[in-house]
């Protein structure tokens, strides 16, 4: 399960909109971690993560007046903090990171190497957009036809890159080969 | 031969499958142990532990408000020059298009002839209109051209980032219009409409990034 979505009362939801300081700050400490941790897991890069949770929360201070409470404020927050996400994976800058040490900092840091920092591992090691449409589905619970909508693509792209991120996760995680037929990569998509 | 990863997926997330398909799968060797060890990744994942952020990053959002000439994207002074820029833009992207079929900026060209109709069977149902999956395809044709480009600077002149940051939210609006409208209800022509504004906003996406990706460029 994703992180449960803090609830927002109403008074404070009130002070935010009239733009008070103290106000966006309570938002920022309920809500950062969830961002973060979302963006971290999306694209693999602390530091690309420190900038949309910059970039998610200058546009939620920004656009909170006009927050109509369709949808609740966490995942209003979230669905701003997504597309911040394939903003940067759209840029093509993320493949191009160079960040990355932070399971081998951990791990220095005498954290027990168990099954969760390998799967940490591997995901980080998947595809940037291989690994978006497995966090959005499998965790955060996006339908393949709104990631498709999401990322330009369609349902099926989104299913195929599913498929592939598993096949790969399972590679990466129990050394067994991919289905050849699902490659990883497609080649004449540029897609890896 | 083992069942396909793409249909135990279906399965396990108990969308709609081919009869066939369905039976091909479960009649397969290991078809029961395949399943659990997709459902168990599936928990694995979401039980990864939540990150604490950067306490730092608070300082940086809070110097954005208190210092308009600092930002990394002062927002409300750039989205108002790139919503201008970006009408431009995608003004003269439309007449190229409509004109010429060709758009032809310093870098490589930007073909805008529609691409081929592929139909995924069970992705679009029968009523959906050809030129709605033309748009569809068109985007993502352009989506896979803006990764394409092989180098985008760091630095850029303040027009072109206006431009950008214009573009790129008018996109984020139009995704999302079409992701929340898709659940209440929005109907099809009004899809369309977005669809095809979000192809014209991506053509000047390129646009923008092919110019920017030249040497000497904007």
């Amino acid at each position: 399960m994703p992180q449960p979505l803090p609830q927002v009362d109403a008074a404070l939801l009130a002070r935010a909109q009239r733009g008070e300081r103290d106000a966006h700050a309570e938002l920022y400490e309920l809500f950062s971690s969830i961002v973060y941790t979302l963006a971290r897991r999306m694209l693999a890069s602390t530091a690309i993560a420190e900038d949309v949770l910059q970039e998610t929360f200058v546009e939620v201070i920004r656009k909170i007046g006009s927050y109509r409470g369709d949808a609740e404020l966490g995942f209003w927050i979230k669905r701003i903090a997504i597309n911040k996400c394939l903003m940067h994976l759209r840029s093509g800058w993320v493949s191009r990171r160079t960040d990355g040490p932070d399971l081998e900092q951990r791990v220095a840091r005498g954290e027990r190497l168990d099954e969760r920092i390998e799967l940490e591992r591997a995901l980080e090691a998947l595809p940037d957009t291989a690994r978006a449409v497995v966090w959005l589905h499998d965790v955060e619970g996006h339908t393949h036809q709104e990631i498709g909508r999401m990322m330009g693509y369609t349902a099926s792209f989104s299913k195929s890159q599913l498929a592939r991120a598993h096949e790969r996760l399972r590679s990466l995680l129990e050394g067994e080969p991919e289905e050849s037929e699902t490659a990883l990569c497609t080649p004449e998509l540029k897609i890896c | 031969m083992h069942p396909r990863t793409e249909d135990l997926l279906t399965i396990r997330d108990g969308e709609p499958i081919d009869a066939a398909a369905l039976e091909r799968a479960r009649t397969a060797p290991g078809f029961a142990v395949e399943l659990e060890r997709l459902e168990r990744m599936r928990r694995r994942l979401a039980d990864l532990p939540p990150l604490e952020a950067p306490a730092e990053v608070w300082d940086r959002i809070r110097a954005v408000g208190d210092t308009p000439g600092v930002p990394r994207r002062p927002w409300g002074q750039w989205l108002a020059r790139g919503a201008l820029a970006a009408a431009v833009a995608v003004a003269a992207i439309a007449y190229f298009v409509r004109s010429a079929e060709v758009v032809t900026p310093s870098g490589p060209p930007v073909v805008t002839t529609p691409a081929t109709i592929v139909t995924h069977a069970p992705d679009v149902a029968p009523v959906v209109p050809a030129s709605y999956i033309q748009l569809v395809e068109e985007s993502e044709r352009l989506e896979r051209m803006l990764a394409d480009i092989p180098y985008q600077r760091p630095m850029m002149s303040g027009r072109t980032a206006s431009t950008i940051v214009g573009l790129e939210d008018r996109i984020a609006f139009i995704d999302e219009q079409l992701t929340y409208g898709a659940a209440g209800g929005l109907q099809m022509p009004e899809q369309r409409a977005l669809w095809s504004e979000r192809v014209d906003l991506m053509n000047a996406l390129v646009y923008v990034r092919l110019g920017q990706a030249e040497p000497g460029g904007f």
